[in-house]
């Protein structure tokens, strides 16, 4: 029987239809893609059945590749086989010099902000490199769901800073992704959990990957995820663990010394078979060759994997009681536990997790996937296909914003775990009589000088009318998108001289260079430039065109007087016009602008009336629960 | 920005039902959280975000007794400069050199059980200063005319429970 359906506003006008999203784990060894299919969020393999993406990209003078294919080329071809990207992204020149040492690749730092990596295919940034990351995902994504991906949701390390998060979307855009929002792993893998449904409590998110060591503490609070706390080691992860079983199988096999690369990476490969065995196993069987042929046969017990893990476990323990410390906290506050990375899938991390803390961690979801998991629920929710759900994810901004002022000290604007998106204005004066211009140096970080935290970029107020020192008055905002993203702008305020910035330029690339980039990159060769240009336009008409259609439906009437309406509908019309010619993307955009200027009012009198129903709403509940 | 109280449909006072007060912080967000129109266009989500930035900013002031009191204030037209103002009570300025001379000295000390005590003390001190701001706010229209006075206090309070609680985790972490 068919009824007669009514839809809210702001729900999906056909509801059978599913909008595709999805979550990416862009990690530092390995990356990840998963979707909601059938109400199951999981990852998808790639046609070999492998779920883990290597973060690695070879680039030869022939051609890109990625993942499996590229880390075959670590040996043979270092310098043009990029690994652990995401230690560059974001950073600039002088971060990265203080890791190059420990970076096999040749890295140019001359003349840009953003250092580049020397290919045989050109030059590249980090942000490209990560970009073939996100294009491989997304087309393994797009093949396994038979169409274009609508939006997708990233996650990013809790305490990735302004440049890191802008680079990261960046990339997704020279990948040709829509984000739908940055999510911090930590969140990530609560969400997978269901510890977001929660009313208040406090979260330890344990992350030990193959290189890096996470440890965060995140508190929940009426909805809201606030980071209490991060800490970790950058060099510390399972690949230790495993050159730690290496050496006591070279010594047991009398080959300490061993300098044949081929022969040890066959030991480290038998390294790892046995760390993985001893998971379900209590003891296996090792075997490694000698330089002369001959076989060393043995057997290797759990007990003495332990022993050969404690001290790296020692050290996530340290971590743990500093982060602890950080938060003002004791073991015994912590409510949640959970495991992220494939490494806590060793019985001894478990074990030691939950002996420092006192409560059984959250295993049940594979830990290389739980990330990626959670992101994909949260995608599939912001792509619209749980219109009843009234969850939202709160995200903090995770280090303080400030502005240099007098003496090379730091005025906080937005200090750290501030509920975001967030908007804050501060007044400031010139102090010198007849100053005209002001220089604004924005950072971010804890410390009260400047020259320790993160210089995020610098500007320059100019035009401001010759006046007595003092006099002026400087109004300076800063705003905060709900990704961590941030924008100044700088007003004078008895004329109304502006400058504004979009955060980026201190370690950024700007707009042009990302442009560039596009017409550059390997994925728009395949794809034209123009044509590419155009899907984009056409897909942000439908998004326009389809909530405005809903809109009109629900609420034109309430909200619009007849001639108001008729200038929308007149021109929606115009752009549906352009939008299906499919010829001109300037077209489609001035069209667009013209529906979107025509509707301002209406989108602003709907916002409005959703502020007075979420209201009014609870007014009814609580009146319902007897306050 | 609008008035905050006015945001959230809450009654202009000093004290605020703290449940009411996040019950519709939740329910506002999850109606206007720039997350709900990333699929209307950016302009949609553009304003959402502008909307979403003040519901939250509304938040933080009606959920901090100090920047609620102040709000109280300027609404009445009492003037506040965070860089200028201080008390003009001698008495209390008199106390203040003595609350911080103390901390110092279990600072220098790294002595972490007088920090403590002097933790629950400055927290009753807090507590007592809340009080006066309360009864100085108990007219929101009309303040007590030693009200901005009070609310500075409350401020000294605030400020130095803050910098206690990062000498503290100093210290724990120290150890």
């Amino acid at each position: 029987m068919a009824l007669l359906q009514i839809t809210e506003p702001g729900a999906d006008s056909a509801p059978h239809q599913r909008h595709l999203a999805a979550g990416i784990d862009l990690g530092t060894t390995h990356s990840l893609v998963a979707t909601v299919r059938s109400g199951e969020a999981d990852t998808l393999p790639d046609e070999q059945g492998r779920h883990i993406l290597p973060s690695v990209v070879h680039y030869a003078a022939d051609g890109v590749s990625v993942g499996h294919a590229a880390a075959e080329h670590a040996a043979d071809d270092p310098h043009n086989t990029i690994a652990s990207v995401k230690r560059l992204i974001g950073r600039g020149a002088a971060d990265v010099a203080t890791l190059s040492g420990e970076l096999p690749f040749r890295l140019k730092t001359g003349e840009s902000s953003v250092p580049r990596i020397e290919t045989a295919a050109g030059d590249k940034t980090a942000v490209e490199v990560s970009a073939e990351i996100l294009q491989t995902l997304r087309a393994r994504a797009e093949a396994t769901l038979g169409d274009e991906l609508e939006g997708v949701v990233i996650t990013v390390p809790a305490y990735f800073d302004d440049a890191q998060r802008q680079a990261t979307r960046d990339a997704a855009q020279l990948a040709g992704l829509n984000v739908f929002r940055l999510i911090s792993e930590p969140t990530a893998a609560a969400v997978a959990y269901g510890l977001d449904q929660g009313e208040e409590s406090i979260i330890a998110v344990y992350d030990l990957g193959g290189g890096t060591f996470d440890i965060s503490i995140l508190q929940l609070r009426r909805g809201v995820f606030e980071v209490l706390a991060t800490g970790g080691d950058s060099a510390l992860g399972g690949d230790d663990i495993d050159r730690a079983i290496a050496d006591w199988l070279l010594n047991q096999a009398g080959m300490a010394g061993e300098t044949d690369p081929q022969r040890l990476r066959r030991v480290l490969l038998a390294a790892r078979k046995a760390k993985e065995a001893l998971t379900d196993a209590a003891s296996t069987p090792v075997e490694v060759v000698r330089a002369d042929g001959s076989t060393w046969s043995g057997e290797m017990g759990r007990d003495t994997l332990v022993e050969l893990a404690r001290p790296l476990l020692e050290r996530t323990m340290t971590a743990c009681r500093q982060v602890l410390a950080d938060a003002g906290l004791e073991p015994g506050a912590i409510d949640e536990v959970v495991l992220v990375g494939g490494s806590t899938r060793m019985p001894a991390v478990r074990e030691a997790v939950e002996g420092y803390f006192g409560r059984t961690p959250h295993a049940g979801i594979d830990p290389d996937r739980v990330v990626a998991i959670g992101a994909a629920q949260q995608a599939d929710i912001l792509a619209g296909n749980k219109p009843d759900t009234e969850l939202v994810l709160l995200d903090v901004i995770p280090l303080s914003l400030g502005l240099e002022t007098m003496g090379g000290l730091v005025e906080f604007i937005v200090p750290r775990n501030t509920t975001i998106p967030v908007t804050r204005a501060q007044e400031f004066t010139t102090f010198k009589d007849g100053q005209t211009a002001m220089s604004l140096h924005v950072v971010q970080g804890e410390r009260d000088v400047v020259d320790a935290n993160r210089s995020l970029a610098q500007f320059t107020l100019s035009g401001i009318p010759p006046m007595v020192a003092g006099a002026a008055r400087i109004r300076v905002t800063f705003q905060v998108d709900a990704d961590g993203l941030l924008n100044v702008t700088a007003r004078e305020q008895t004329q109304g001289v502006e400058a504004h910035i979009e955060v980026k330029p201190s370690y950024g690339l700007t707009d042009t260079e990302i442009e560039q980039m596009l017409r550059d990159s390997a994925s728009s060769a395949r794809e034209d430039m123009e044509a590419r240009r155009l899907r984009e336009e056409q897909v942000e008409a439908d998004r326009v065109l389809e909530a405005l259609d809903a809109a009109l439906e629900t609420d034109g009437d309430r909200y619009l007087e007849p001639e108001e309406r008729q200038t929308i509908e007149q021109a929606r019309e115009a752009l549906r016009a352009e939008r299906e010619k499919g010829a001109d993307p300037d077209a489609i955009e001035t069209a667009r602008k013209r529906v979107e200027q025509a509707s301002e009012a209406f989108v602003a009198r709907r916002m409005n009336d959703s502020i007075r129903r979420a209201l009014a709403g609870h007014n009814v509940s609580e009146y319902d629960a007897g306050n | 920005m609008n008035d905050p109280f006015e945001q959230f449909d809450l009654p202009v006072a000093f004290e605020v039902d703290r449940h009411q007060l996040d019950e519709r912080f939740r329910r506002l967000q999850a109606e206007l959280h720039p997350d709900r129109f990333v699929r209307q266009g950016d302009q949609a989500r553009r304003m959402a975000a502008a909307v979403a930035a003040d519901v939250n900013e509304a938040y933080a002031i009606l959920g901090d007794d100090y920047r609620r009191a102040v709000h109280l204030l300027e609404r009445t037209g009492v003037d506040f400069d965070p860089e200028r103002d201080t008390s003009q009570d001698i008495e209390f300025i008199e106390a203040q050199i003595e609350w911080r001379e103390r901390l110092e000295e279990a600072e220098a000390a790294r002595d972490s059980a007088a920090l403590e005590v002097a933790g629950e003390e400055l927290e009753q001190a807090r507590a007592e200063a809340r009080a006066k701001v309360a009864d100085a706010l108990k007219d929101p229209e009309a303040p007590a005319a030693d009200a901005k006075d009070r609310v500075l206090e409350l401020r000294f309070f605030d400020r130095l429970l803050d910098e206690m609680k990062r000498t503290r985790r100093n210290l724990a972490a120290a150890e």
